[in-house]
């Protein structure tokens, strides 16, 4: 017996986004929670990484308010450790990228950061913080 | 006798604040025979690796690089390599170059190249490499043991990768799983290598800009391990890693009373010292936590 | 007595070669050989703003234009550009950009400190679009860059002839606002690397010793026909005048 969901059309829009700009299989994902397992950002996660991917596969644009893909550092572990071969990071990276084009407004406040910080802190800290977290 | 020029390309980090990374890194490849030419007129390369397939701009900085190093190599004549110190920019280089030389990104490269209309063409004949693997497959451990000068065998030294030079597998300098290479290097001096479960765990890398207290902690994990398994000194090869290890030390220190500092240092610093080179060479005051009461107790020379 | 007749005959008036230039879309007819400010002028039109010393130093007059059928922009000052049949004008009176604020004697010259009052320039891709808007044709994106490595001197050397003029930042798809930037490095070059200029601090003892007060006052007092007798009148350089 096959059992069908149909997936409303403004959910399979923020999907497409999604694989459009990470270049992955979203629905490749089955659930076994190995990049979760992995992930050395947990603690300051709400969602768990594999949550996002399956909020993602419903269409849920609520991802996008998570604490969860602010905080991912993009180290590649899940990428590397999934079975299925997905690019967890990529998705991340798509999902940081709707969420900034949409607001319209940079994560990263650049006044916020102590002077001290500024000072002591190699330029690659910036570099990097600004190309994950300001809208391009 | 210089017997093998190689294009280098430094990043800003090791320009400004970690010139000590790049110092001890010259003057090791040196003794060597190696010269690591600077490439003229470099820009930064926008670290890291842009992730998204529908923006070209973000590989614009490392195509730079890359062409800069095509043309140098063409003036020194030796290779197509281009060697790179930083990890960030070792990982974002590469992969921006396996994105230029895939066949299946062939208008991509024609559209960056026709963009960069004031620059040459990148033909993609470029190969990066990480200074590690300079000294893995052209000098070799066997060569660095030989020329050691200082006895630094009662020192244990723990290796920490962080990420970027073992992830994703296209940039993996050795087995990211179970990589060797660091732990190659800290016996080749002639200390001890001390391997801890964090060795490849994320340092939090620029969460430090937006939200401090992560890294805070994973640093606390991270030193704890390295420190339970008996480190005396943690070796990287990343200035932002560096900069978490080290410099972070002091909130780590402020929020975990009982937690006392360990040094850092660059696995060249390392190897300079091992080698024989002026101490001096790697600015120790530079670092949050000094390291040169470790080579003053420990080395008998 | 007066001339003959044959000598009195009518002079042609030489023909003006025309081109046709728009401005914000509209066609005019205006002189070859005018530069696009004095064709604007020509046209009709007033500068209020976007004007300064018509001499290709202030950075005023920015212009943006293109050609029919050529999808290229081109970047000028118009009061040094002659107009072409064909141009597509606009002007860029101001491109606003925020100026950090800083103390600079509290400034180390040092890329953190740079990138402290501007950390927007971390965001800079090489995309290279600055150097190609710039009318000084200044290697903008260089000095960028020279900046986030904290190399001041060639920073400071490669913007030395910037004019401020804009066009580079209203450019820039990180948003830096390079001419800041670059005013910044110059101050802390001055500072930290050159030789103090001797004349310039005695130049400034005598200000502050009031050598120039009184002379100042006076003219602070004159009315306008005064200063304008006492402009026309002043001593003029001739041109070619050895000595």
């Amino acid at each position: 017996m096959i059992v069908k969901f149909p997936i409303k059309e403004e959910y399979m829009e923020f999907i497409k986004k999604v694989e459009d700009i990470s270049a992955q299989n979203i629905f490749s994902c089955y659930q076994c929670g190995k990049c979760s397992a992995g992930c050395p950002m947990i603690s300051s996660m709400d969602l768990l990484p594999n949550q996002v991917i399956r909020m993602v596969q419903f269409g849920n644009k609520e991802v996008l308010s998570s604490k969860t893909i602010w905080v991912c550092a993009t180290c590649y572990t899940c990428s590397i450790r999934c079975p299925k071969g997905i690019d967890l990071a990529k998705i991340m990276e798509a999902l940081r990228i709707i969420a900034l084009r949409e607001k319209k407004a940079d994560f990263l406040k650049y006044s916020k950061i102590s002077s001290e910080d500024i000072e002591r802190m190699p330029q690659i800290a910036l570099v990097s913080a600004s190309r994950k977290f300001t809208v391009w | 006798m210089i017997l093998l020029r190689l294009a280098y390309f430094p990043g800003c980090s090791l320009k400004s604040d970690y010139q000590n990374f790049e110092k001890t890194a010259i003057e090791v490849l040196r003794i060597f025979n190696i010269e690591l030419v600077e490439l003229p007129r470099w820009n930064c390369c926008g670290t890291v690796f842009s992730l998204s397939s529908d923006n070209l701009m973000n590989y614009l900085a490392p195509a730079r690089i890359l062409i800069r190093a095509q043309e140098l190599n063409k003036q020194i004549g030796n290779s197509n390599i281009l060697v790179t110190l930083c990890s960030m920019c070792y990982n974002t280089i590469k992969q921006t170059n396996n994105v230029l030389t895939a066949d299946e990104n062939r208008d991509k490269i024609d559209t960056i190249n026709a963009f960069m209309d004031d620059e040459v063409d990148y033909e993609g004949n470029v190969v990066v490499k990480h200074y590690l693997e300079i000294l893995r497959d052209y000098v070799g451990f066997d060569k660095i043991a030989e020329n050691i000068k200082r006895d630094l065998s009662k020192l244990k030294i723990a290796p920490y990768y962080g990420c970027l030079l073992l992830r994703p597998d296209v940039v993996a300098v050795d087995d990211p799983e179970q990589p060797k290479i660091l732990s190659e290097i800290i016996k080749s001096v002639g200390a001890e290598p001390v391997e801890f479960p964090l060795f490849n765990e994320c340092c939090g890398a620029y969460n430090t800009v937006t939200n401090p207290d992560l890294v805070i902690e994973k640093i606390y994990q991270i030193l704890t391990s390295a420190k339970e398994s008996g480190a005396d000194a943690i070796i990287t090869s990343c200035p932002l890693c560096f900069f978490n290890l080290d410099y972070r030390q002091k909130y780590v220190s402020q929020k975990y009373s009982q937690f006392s500092k360990i040094p850092i240092l660059y696995f060249t610093q390392l190897l300079a010292i091992g080698l024989g080179l002026d101490i001096s060479l790697c600015e120790f005051n530079k670092h949050f936590v000094d390291p040169t009461r470790l080579f003053k107790e420990r080395r008998s020379e | 007595m007066g001339k003959s007749k044959a000598a009195l005959k009518e002079v042609e008036k030489p023909k003006m070669e025309m081109v046709t230039i728009y401005i914000m879309g509209k066609a005019y007819k205006v002189p070859a050989g005018l530069t696009i400010m004095k064709a604007m002028e020509y046209a009709g039109y007033r500068f209020i703003r976007g004007a300064g010393c018509r001499a290709g130093f202030c950075g005023a007059c920015a212009t943006i234009y293109r050609f029919k059928d050529d999808y290229k922009l081109y970047m000028a000052l118009a009061c040094q550009t002659p107009v072409e049949d064909g141009m597509y004008l606009t002007q860029i009176p101001f491109v606003p950009a925020n100026k950090a604020k800083y103390d600079i004697n509290k400034v180390s010259p040092t890329a953190s400190s740079i990138i402290r009052y501007y950390p927007e320039i971390t965001r800079c891709v090489s995309c290279n679009t600055c150097t190609k808007a710039c009318p000084q044709e200044l290697n903008v994106m260089d000095y960028i860059q020279a900046s986030l490595r904290g190399d001041i001197e060639t920073a400071a050397k490669l913007s030395f002839d910037c004019i401020q003029c804009g066009l580079c930042a209203a450019r820039c798809p990180a948003e830096i606002a390079h001419y800041h930037v670059a005013q910044l490095v110059r101050r802390l070059y001055a500072k930290y690397y050159l030789k103090p200029s001797k004349n310039l601090e005695k130049r400034l003892k005598e200000i502050q010793e009031g050598k120039y007060e009184e002379m100042l006052n006076k003219l602070m007092k004159m009315s306008k026909e005064e200063l304008k007798k006492l402009y026309e009148s002043r001593e003029i350089e001739k041109v070619g005048v050895s000595e």
